[in-house]
């Protein structure tokens, strides 16, 4: 047993720098410190706290884009948010396309800090060409939790 | 006690696919660190300080056991490893199931779909078992007579 401990902590240590070796030497090599922000940063997308979002959605060069099913979407959004799920995301961009401007700064947000769909959209639409990005980290659960207007239903 | 091909078999078949298995799952993490860390993320029970150096490592040492799966050599050490990965990646799998996340597993790399916890669970389950069963097998077996 103490010979198999051993074995796997050299396997682990191998493995281990084995990683950082090729993460350094990669060109699609993530930062090491930063967690997401820093993966988020290096994918031309900031990340907003609800302070921020609120004044950027009062802003006239903002656009709120609500990145959860079309469903979830009309159970509640954020006021003026626009929906673009990433589940049927080549369709609803052809629908919003029209009002999207890629001067614009684009905040999306899904059901807070474990969905990764606001992440995915943002993703999407970078590789589109939208370069002003930004994913609200807290999503809907942080904006109602400051009790910031939402809407229901399909309209905005 | 009589020795016996048919356990040595058993024993290296079960290591092999095992080493399939992982190799499998490390390449696409090794070829998407940003996607991986992502879905480690989305987890929220690793601390951000954790997410990146985790998305860095854990692929390769996913990689380096399942070579060493694959030739024999630190076979014990190995599979001791990858037993002890599932135990790891089950309870993440079981804290993501009870509290519903609607996330991606992350367990052969990174994807858009939202994947089922729960079948992820019972499949790493069925490796899991595969993984003690060779580790068994392996303390078992004893080398044919020449």
């Amino acid at each position: 047993m103490r010979r198999a401990i051993l074995q796997m902590l050299i396997l682990t240590a191998l493995g281990a720098i084995v990683g950082f070796a090729y993460n350094a030497a990669s060109p699609k090599g993530i930062p090491v410190k930063g967690g997401k922000e820093a993966i988020l940063q290096q994918q031309g997308t900031r990340m907003l706290t609800t302070d921020e979002v609120k004044y950027y959605s009062q802003q006239p060069g903002t656009l709120m884009v609500d990145a959860r099913s079309a469903e979830e979407y009309e159970l509640g959004h954020i006021a003026g948010a626009m929906s673009l799920p990433l589940d049927k995301f080549d369709q609803a961009f052809m629908a919003v396309q029209p009002e999207l401007r890629k001067s614009k700064l684009i905040v999306l947000y899904c059901s807070g800090g474990s969905c990764g769909t606001s992440e995915e959209v943002a993703k999407k639409l970078g590789e589109k060409g939208f370069k002003d990005l930004a994913v609200y980290a807290d999503g809907l659960p942080g904006w109602m939790r400051a009790k910031l207007p939402i809407r229901s239903g399909t309209g905005r | 006690m009589v020795s016996s091909r048919r356990l040595i078999w058993a024993e290296r078949v079960a290591r092999w696919t095992l080493a399939g298995i992982f190799l499998a799952a490390a390449v696409p993490k090794i070829l998407d660190p940003a996607g991986f860390a992502l879905d480690i993320s989305h987890y929220g029970v690793v601390p951000d300080l954790l997410v990146n150096p985790m998305a860095i490592a854990l692929p390769w040492i996913e990689a380096v056991a399942a070579l060493a799966l694959l030739s024999g050599f630190a076979a014990e050490g190995a599979l001791l490893l990858i037993n002890l990965l599932m135990v790891v990646f089950l309870v993440a799998l079981a804290q993501a199931w009870v509290r519903g996340l609607d996330i991606n597993c992350g367990c052969f790399g990174h994807s858009e779909a939202r994947g089922d916890m729960a079948l992820s669970f019972l499949r790493d389950v069925g490796f899991l078992t595969l993984g003690l069963l060779a580790a068994w097998l392996r303390a078992r077996r004893i080398k044919p007579k020449a």
